[in-house]
């Protein structure tokens, strides 16, 4: 069970029965640093079978309603990939001279960074949905948190079944950079769910979050590298310098071709960076929930 | 009953914003100050703000249970929130020991388009089951949901009184040591408030500890050994059911008492027969274990002999009749003469303090067929009963153990 404030396990008075303590009082959690964070990893522990079951329940309810069905989670960023092929068939734009035909480049890419824009939706969309159940049940609320980075994983590992067929397709045999892929895809879901995590007590509060995230993460996307190579000069260039999803999305989509992966020691850096931050995020979502329960109404 | 306080509440207040901006703004600030280690009350009220509770105190040990009664917006469920550890107090200080069970909000974690099994496991999840205690009670859950035949059924597609079936079905297989209980057996037919009832009475004579929310009073009455009046946010009593119950109905302005429309809803022309008034103890109140007498007065157009009379007392809500009085045919042969007839009967009656409704009605000794009737299709008389002086005994028994007492009490009767 998750508290608002401390909790001890105290022997109670009667001497067979150890009662569970939960107390609950105004002082800030924080100043007794060491029962909240027992108390948050216990709950983490106990919360791990409800996310499960959260995630499949949400994985299942998804498209239960649809004929398609899970070729919802894949058909997106095939279209916008297909927009992106044609524009440049037609010579609307321009990319400079990439090593490899360009559709595999833009296919990988779209989907690559579909994974990472999911990643930052994904739990604040999980929490938002939940508000129900958060002002009613007191129960481990980071199982929503979870439940959402655990929705985006299975959503990406669909999308592999597509990439599997364009690696296929252009024959870029298997090597052991992919194992780099991997990772490159556990950075991308690990930055996403920190950006959520960290969005989530305000945007459960103010809908602007939400309604700008999206506005957000289709300029992000034209920035990432995700659908032109990585310019070398320019504006551009100096802006996707400071850019933390490049480094990632280069690096997975390298390891995946088989190319060079310059970028690799920033994208390791980044992922390392990013489990940091969603460490504190989920603290941060622990401290803020109650407040955020006693705003959202009864 | 154990001496081991499970609930201790000392000096709890809790604060909410009117302005809903503002009160956003507010969540911000309160969050922000617990990141900068804030210490101690926020006991200044901010722009806007007013306490939703304030000065609670209250103590429950192991076997207790304690009704939580007022208004709408007195603070109930807000105590109950913070007590469960969803709100965070403003002030005071909150101890719950042992295992926390809530049941409120039962069909908070469903997901519409997943059946009815599906959404067991996910929500005994969300209440806190493990997998495999749901599983093993799985076959329970279902049977005392009494959904056997839907349960692979979206639970979209169920109606409102089936969800929250199987919500307290799976709810109620949590072995808590304290129950929160927010109006949850308000919901589902007779039938399921009934099966509810017991199972929270079970658990409360196995010596579990609840805190429980109602509007029905009589529930409360059944149920809580003791209860806390609310009234805006504070805690105006806190004592034995009976008084509590009291000094609620005492403090609130019900709906007033008697029947003022009532002569406007009988139609005098059509029928020869007319019930025109009816009275408690010459008033529309009586205190609990005096003496009270029901009377009716009703007025004829022509002579009826082998009359019988009755008087029936209803729930205030009048959903639920208590008790019916007619008189013995064969000991008092009644007749009605032209003109105005009064009928009364009066039995040593302790009915707990409270609103009730009563009917009356006159009809053929011989055949049982009625020759008018009062309350039924028109609106019932409404009358309070006043806690009295009575024997202490008395006050501990339910609405139940007083019916029984009213089945033996000698009823006299009237006739002028």
């Amino acid at each position: 069970m998750s508290t608002v404030s401390s909790e001890t396990e105290v022997e109670s008075a009667s001497a067979s029965e150890h009662l569970k303590v939960r107390v609950y009082d105004p002082d800030s959690p924080l100043r007794n640093l060491r029962t909240f964070l027992a108390d948050a990893f216990s709950d983490l522990g106990q919360c791990m079978e409800l996310s499960w079951l959260l995630t499949i329940r949400d994985i299942k309810g998804q498209f239960r309603q649809s004929i398609l069905g899970y070729v919802w989670a894949f058909l997106p960023p095939i279209v916008s990939s297909l927009t992106f092929i044609v524009l440049r068939s037609t010579g609307s734009f321009n990319t400079a001279e990439i090593a490899i035909p360009y559709p595999a480049f833009v296919i990988i890419g779209t989907l690559v960074w579909q994974t990472f824009a999911d990643a930052v939706q994904s739990p604040l969309r999980a929490v938002t949905a939940g508000k129900n159940i958060l002002i009613k049940i007191n129960f481990p609320r980071e199982s929503l948190i979870l439940s959402g980075i655990g929705m985006c994983l299975f959503n990406s590992l669909i999308r592999l079944c597509v990439l599997i067929p364009v690696l296929i397709y252009y024959q870029i045999p298997p090597s052991a950079s992919w194992l780099w892929a991997g990772v490159g895809y556990f950075g991308l879901v690990s930055m996403g769910s920190c950006i959520s995590t960290l969005l989530v007590p305000l945007g459960m509060l103010f809908q602007d979050v939400t309604k700008g995230l999206v506005l957000i993460m289709t300029f992000w996307m034209m920035l990432s590298a995700a659908v032109i190579p990585l310019p070398t000069e320019g504006t551009k260039a100096q802006l996707m310098q400071y850019n933390p999803t490049v480094p990632l999305i280069v690096t997975t989509r390298n390891a995946l071709l088989g190319l060079d992966m310059p970028l690799l020691p920033q994208m390791i850096a980044i992922t390392f960076c990013s489990l940091l931050v969603l460490f504190v995020g989920w603290l941060l979502y622990r401290l803020a929930l109650p407040h955020m329960i006693a705003r959202l109404g009864m | 009953m154990s001496e081991e306080v499970l609930v201790r509440a000392e000096n709890v207040g809790k604060k909410f914003c009117r302005d809903l901006k503002r009160s956003l703004y507010y969540g911000v600030q309160d969050a922000a100050s617990d990141l900068f280690l804030h210490k101690g009350s926020r006991s200044n009220l901010r722009k806007q703000e007013f306490w939703a509770n304030r000065g609670i105190n209250f103590e429950l040990r192991r076997g207790e249970c304690l009704g939580l009664i007022g208004r709408n917006g007195a603070g109930k469920t807000t105590l109950l929130k913070m007590l469960n550890g969803l709100l965070k107090p403003d002030e005071g200080h909150i101890e719950m020991k042992g295992r926390i069970g809530a049941l409120i909000a039962l069909n908070a974690g469903f997901n519409p388009v997943l059946t009815g099994r599906e959404n067991i496991f996910v929500n005994g999840a969300v209440l806190g089951l493990s997998r495999a205690e749901i599983k093993a009670r799985f076959d329970e859950i279902v049977d005392f949901a009494e959904l056997e035949d839907f349960i692979d059924t979206p639970v979209r597609a169920y109606s409102s009184g089936m969800q929250v079936r199987l919500g307290f079905a799976v709810a109620s297989t949590l072995q808590p040591d304290v129950l929160l209980l927010d109006e949850v057996l308000a919901v589902g037919d007779f039938a399921f408030r009934q099966k509810c009832m017991q199972r929270v009475k079970k658990f409360l004579d196995n010596d579990g500890t609840a805190i429980f929310v109602s509007h029905n009073l009589h529930q409360v009455q059944n149920i809580c050994s003791e209860v806390m009046y609310l009234k805006k946010g504070c805690s105006l009593y806190l004592g034995p059911t009976n008084e509590g119950l009291q000094a609620y109905h005492n403090d609130i302005e019900e709906v007033p008492a008697g029947n003022t429309s009532q002569h406007s809803q009988q139609s005098p022309v059509s029928q020869p027969v007319v019930i025109q008034h009816l009275e408690v103890n010459g008033g529309t109140s009586a205190q609990t274990f005096g003496e009270i007498t029901f009377s009716m007065v009703a007025n004829s157009q022509v002579d009826i002999d082998g009359v019988a009379a009755g008087f029936s007392v209803w729930t205030q809500d009048d959903q639920v009749r208590l008790f019916t009085l007619r008189n013995d045919f064969e000991r008092d042969h009644f007749s009605i003469k032209q003109g105005e007839n009064r009928f009364s009967a009066t039995i040593n009656l302790p009915l707990c303090a409270g609103n009730y409704c009563l009917k009356a009605m006159l009809f053929h000794a011989d055949t049982s067929n009625p020759i008018v009737r009062h309350g039924f299709e028109n609106a019932p008389f409404h009358f309070t009963v006043k806690s009295g002086s009575h024997d202490p005994s008395l006050t501990k028994q339910s609405i139940h153990g007083e019916v029984v007492a009213i089945n033996a009490s000698e009823i006299r009767w009237d006739r002028q």
